[in-house]
């Protein structure tokens, strides 16, 4: 259903002045993709990955207020010994154009808040090695945002917030688990992205720094980060061949690794509409 | 030249616009039209204004938030398109001896504007949200006391739908919802939750008696269903961590009260679920576990800030396999939930609990009484307007 989606996303109707399409004697081609709405494969430097993302707006009864909703779903990467996986993630963000905050005491009252608010939820994600070692599964993770950006489109994002964990640590040997984490709002988040008007350019950077409880030490130390640019070089068949380089910092042992890759889009919404063949 | 003599009139026998205070304002009526009048004060501003026949009174307010000043400064949020009318019709209704008063521009239902015409959600539907909170829970078992016991929990959806109908019925979705607790840790998930409740037009037996005079006597069941499917439960325990995984529970329902929207209500159910259980050492077992509930879940104002439910729940694991007999769970919870605040319409809460837990399933875990509390706050995200 999701590649139904993104097949019917495709460009097919045909008009005029769209900066997204360039003419061409035997028939238009997109210059602009959408990086939140794809099918993607990536190969990387020391393995292969794959995910969807999704993402849509929501209207309001109200034109000043939208709701932008993205949605990561089955994303995986598999390197050389290593697993990192998420089931699903999302992210949820109200914009609207007036942002405040009400008390409701008596007769309400409104004060002027300068931003947006927001939550993201993950739930079933995956990091370990294949190699028998330990495996983290992430059974869920929650983020109250507000987002300073403000954006009405998702291009940008400049988020900071308090985030929740349940973490399990298993044995990979055993398959039992070795240590459970819970981090009950203890943690500061901030999301970062910047996206190009064309969607061939992307940056992102994601952190989390706080205290996490788990059952084998107490209170400790979390600090993890990822951080991922990607710029589209060329299309093939309109299906967009990019290059990216990221780089993540392990909570668990505090270990800094990076990677490049090649990342293929063979389902990718397209922005705008086809135009016009010279030859049409 | 008639329409600008006019509007002098106007402008110079009524009011000119300015700040007040909104806790004196009436509010225009969402459910009547508005009408629009060009250039109604001396300084240029289009206004918004309702009249009453009956009481003599035409209600006006600038047609756009105002800064402090009383300057428009952009247009109204949710406001509903109104009918132009001439700079005359003011003028006429001043000729019959209507009072012009200060008013708050007209809101949707769920929604009101203060003095300056911002517009906000005073009506919140909890029963359409995601949530993510935190609380201290203090605990209390065998005599000890953990006092610094903390908690998050959270819900990845919860969804209600009242389907209208002289039967009406709610579905009720909830998907990802748990709470993972530390210093001493356990936590706990149920995948999916789905229940329907219904309100039966026609009663499922009538029985007619025949003793004098004939009589009729309705009896009503309210019937419906509960399922959850994925549930599961962690316990950190001395003796190893603990795991129990319902797979699936399915239970009968039966209301036996309802609210007219099927929001609150008092219910019993029973029904049976598969279960397999593991702890470290001790191997796996699983278990058939027939359970009833006695519950209620009451929203106490229109609203939807206030938010009171109790439960009462016992289980018995009938070992299938890995083990023998049976086990005993029985708890009971009553929580109250009310929003304190809200942060661009999305609301936060606060959130108290308290219950009592007393089971023999896991080994290690203390067969007696177990008295826990919450105090916390969630923040939930959409939660629109309840249903009118």
């Amino acid at each position: 259903m999701i590649a139904v989606v993104l097949v019917a996303a495709l460009p097919r109707a045909a008009a005029a002045d769209d900066p997204c399409w360039v003419s061409h004697r035997h028939g238009a081609y997109p210059a602009c993709f959408d990086p939140g709405n794809r099918l993607h494969l990536d190969l990387t430097s020391d393995g292969v990955g794959a995910g969807i993302r999704l993402r849509h707006v929501v209207g309001a009864d109200d034109p000043d207020v939208s709701w932008r909703l993205e949605h990561e779903i089955a994303s995986v990467r598999a390197t050389r010994g290593a697993i990192r996986a998420v089931a699903y993630a999302g992210r949820f963000v109200r914009h609207s154009t007036d942002g405040h905050v009400v008390l409701p005491f008596g007769r309400p009252r409104k004060l002027f808040l300068p931003f947006d608010i927001g939550a993201e939820a993950e739930v079933g994600s995956l990091r370990g090695d294949t190699s028998g070692g330990s495996l983290h599964l992430g059974v869920v993770r929650g983020a109250a945002l507000i987002d300073l950006s403000r954006a009405g489109n998702f291009r940008r994002r400049l988020a900071i917030g308090a985030a929740a964990r349940w973490d399990i640590e298993v044995d990979g040997d055993s398959r039992t688990a070795r240590a459970h984490a819970v981090a009950p709002l203890s943690l500061a988040a901030l999301d970062l992205r910047a996206e190009s008007r064309s969607g061939l350019t992307s940056a992102g950077l994601r952190a989390e720094v706080g205290g996490v409880w788990s059952t084998d030490v107490g209170w400790r130390r979390w600090v993890g980060a990822d951080a991922e640019i990607e710029r589209v070089l060329v299309a093939v068949q309109d299906r967009p061949l990019s290059v990216f380089v990221g780089g993540s910092f392990e909570p668990e042992d505090e270990s800094v690794s990076g990677l490049v890759g090649l990342r293929l889009a063979p389902l990718i919404r397209v922005p705008g509409r086809r135009a016009s063949s010279i030859d049409d | 030249m008639a329409g600008a003599a006019a509007v002098f009139l106007c402008c110079t026998a009524w009011p000119a616009p300015a700040l007040a205070d909104g806790a004196a304002m009436p509010s225009m009526d969402p459910s009547r039209p508005v009408l629009c009048i060009d250039a109604a004060s001396p300084d240029g501003q289009r206004w918004r204004v309702q009249c009453d026949e009956n009481s003599k009174t035409c209600l006006w307010s600038p047609d756009g938030e105002v800064d402090r000043s009383g300057v428009v400064k952009r247009d109204l949020e949710r406001a509903r398109s109104c009918t132009p009318a001439p700079a005359s019709y003011l003028t006429e209704r001043k000729t019959g001896g209507y009072q012009l008063v200060r008013a708050l521009p007209d809101a949707p239902y769920g929604w009101e504007r203060d003095e300056r015409g911002r517009v906000y959600q005073v009506n919140f539907d909890l029963k359409r949200r995601l949530y993510l909170g935190a609380a201290w829970a203090p605990s209390r078992v065998a005599g000890e006391t953990e006092a610094g016991r903390t908690t998050f929990d959270f819900g990845l959806l919860v969804w209600e739908h009242l389907r209208r109908s002289r039967s009406p019925t709610r579905h009720r979705l909830r998907l990802v919802e748990g709470e993972a607790r530390l210093a001493p840790y356990s936590a706990s998930l149920v995948l999916a939750h789905y229940d329907v409740s219904r309100h039966y037009d026609n009663p499922l037996v009538r029985i007619t008696t025949f003793f004098g005079r004939p009589r009729r006597s309705d009896l009503t069941l309210h019937l419906g269903t509960w399922v959850e499917a994925g549930g599961l439960e962690l316990h950190g325990e001395d003796q190893g961590n603990a795991r129990l995984w319902k797979v699936a529970t399915g239970h009968l329902t039966i209301d036996l009260w309802q609210s007219a929207d099927l929001e609150s209500y008092a219910r019993a159910r029973a029904g049976v679920g598969f279960e397999g259980a593991s702890q470290d050492g001790l191997g796996d077992r699983s278990a058939v576990t027939p359970g009833g509930a006695l519950e209620s879940e009451l929203t106490l104002d229109k609203r939807g800030f206030h938010h009171l439910g109790a439960e009462i729940e016992h289980e018995r694991p009938r070992y299938i396999e890995g083990s023998e007999g049976t086990a005993e769970r029985t708890r009971a919870r009553v929580h109250y939930e009310v929003i304190v605040i809200a942060l661009n319409d999305q609301p936060l809460s606060l959130r108290l609990s308290a219950g009592a837990e007393k089971r023999d399933d896991i080994p290690g875990l203390a067969d007696r009484w177990a008295l826990t509390a919450q105090a916390g706050l969630r923040f939930s995200l959409w939660a629109p307007p309840r249903a009118q």
